[in-house]
């Protein structure tokens, strides 16, 4: 199979990771993006989905290794009934991108890392790249088997990816902005309508399966705006949120019946994702915070979450469609209207 | 304004995303590089009608691609419309506005851009 061309791939290694669970309706996600962006701790990604038909709630989130430990004391204090996860302080993120919202991409991804045996924490997309948590004993696999799929302008192998990247983490994690702004600006807000979200929990040895659903479905020329995942607290299994249009449910379905038989996938819609894309959005605190509580405020939960690379995705009822733009304006300087 | 190509070095692929939905709407053909390195090697491909390069990047920043651009007689007539945070904005890089200024870029945006300015500087340069 030939292998897929890629723009690069983008990788931090030993970042903190945080995770929470929650049952019977709590959850997390507002109360600790408030309290991590009070104490100016900034998010470099966060993955969060909601599970309306167990009333489960999973969140995730990374931050730079050193502010690991206290971001896990603001993080432990704001839970109340959710269980807490242990403070990990060796994950790495890999993000490959530009994805395009295509399944082939996201297809090959999963088949590489079934390949390799590699157990990712989780997945989180923004609108072009696509990122993978693993553990850092896992890094150099993953970057081995990623040039198994995908093929890269600048640098045609493993090594030659080593040797043009490693060392630039420094210089990179110099990139680090604050603003003063009122009102946050914002290059970009996509709306995304018409979409299910799927949701499921996957056995992390039936990744390949799923890889190749989506290269399946990727005949049908779909694409997935959002795709979240976030592991069990055992690392047995993974729980998916992905969004695909509603007017393919029959054939998704009948996918997914076929190369993952015994899972339990279950399909809310319509629902509506935003995409929303500003200024150094991945080193800067407190976007999460001000994209999750302007819609807490219009009385809005997001039902599935990825703050990823620049941007934050996050699927929402359709219905509150209207008021979740009217609720983000109040916190974002939005640019014209492109949907 | 036609089909002008315009090639956009950016290591923030959602920025790349972004600023190449904005130009294609408005017509323009558009590559996209995510990094200095990568940028040099488009431009070899194939010579761009204009260059927006963003200036904190990896492996090769934009002030030293847009001043070894700017030295090549092959490429300085190529306009580069530089976007950076440096400045007020951000205090906290070591990347300098006199550094910028020195090396001949035909526009300098501060970031966070307006959408419009960028288009703006854009088609003013091709005119």
């Amino acid at each position: 199979m030939p292998r897929v061309r890629l723009g690069g791939i983008k990788a931090f290694e030993k970042r903190a990771y945080l995770t929470s669970l929650c049952r019977s309706g709590d959850d997390a996600l507002g109360d600790v993006c408030s309290r991590l962006a009070a104490e100016r701790i900034n998010i470099s990604l966060l993955t969060h989905i909601a599970d309306t038909g167990t009333h489960e709630s999973i969140t995730a989130a990374s931050t730079e290794s050193a502010e690991g430990f206290s971001s896990y004391l603001v993080w432990k204090a704001s839970h109340g009934a959710c269980s807490v996860g242990e403070l990990l302080t060796d994950i790495s993120t890999v993000s490959i991108f530009p994805h395009d919202q295509k399944l082939n991409i996201t297809g090959s991804l999963l088949g590489a890392l079934a390949k390799n045996g590699i157990r990712p924490y989780g997945f989180a997309s923004s609108p072009s790249a696509m990122t993978i948590l693993v553990p850092y004993a896992d890094f150099e696999s993953i970057i081995y088997g990623l040039f198994d799929v995908f093929e890269f302008p600048t640098y045609s192998s493993p090594l030659d990816w080593h040797a043009a990247y490693r060392g630039q983490e420094e210089l990179l994690s110099e990139i680090i902005c604050s603003y003063e702004e009122e009102v946050i600006k914002i290059y970009n807000l996509n709306h995304h309508l018409g979409l299910d979200l799927w949701n499921m929990t996957l056995p992390v040895d039936r990744l390949g399966d799923f890889g190749g659903v989506l290269l399946e479905l990727d005949q049908l020329q779909l694409r997935m705006p959002l795709l979240v995942s976030k592991s069990f607290p055992d690392g047995e299994s993974l729980f998916f949120a992905y969004s695909l249009s509603t007017a393919y449910r029959n054939q998704v379905q009948e996918a997914l019946d076929r190369n993952l038989p015994g899972i339990d996938v279950s399909c809310q819609g319509p629902v509506s994702v935003f995409l929303l894309h500003g200024p150094h959005f991945g080193d800067r605190y407190g976007i999460a915070n001000a994209f999750v509580s302007s819609l807490r405020s219009a009385g809005i939960a997001p039902l599935a979450m990825s703050c990823a690379v620049s941007s934050v995705s996050a699927a929402i009822d359709d219905k509150d469609s209207n008021r979740a733009i009217d609720a983000l304006s109040s916190s974002f300087q939005i640019p014209a209207r492109k949907s | 304004m036609g089909n002008k190509y315009v090639l956009i070095v950016d290591d923030d692929p959602d920025m790349v995303e972004t600023v190449g939905m904005m130009l294609e709407s408005k017509g323009y053909e558009v590559g996209k590089a995510y990094d200095g390195v990568e940028g040099e090697e488009s431009i070899k491909q194939r010579r761009p009608d204009l260059v927006v390069l963003d200036v904190m990047m990896p492996r090769k920043n934009g002030y030293v691609l847009c001043a070894e651009l700017k030295k090549n007689k092959e490429t300085r007539d190529i306009p580069i419309v530089l976007l950076t945070a440096v400045g007020e904005a951000v205090p906290t890089t070591s990347y300098s506005h006199a550094d910028g200024m020195a090396t001949e870029a035909d526009d300098y945006l501060p970031k966070p851009i307006d959408a419009e300015v960028l288009v703006e500087s854009i088609e003013r340069l091709f005119a």
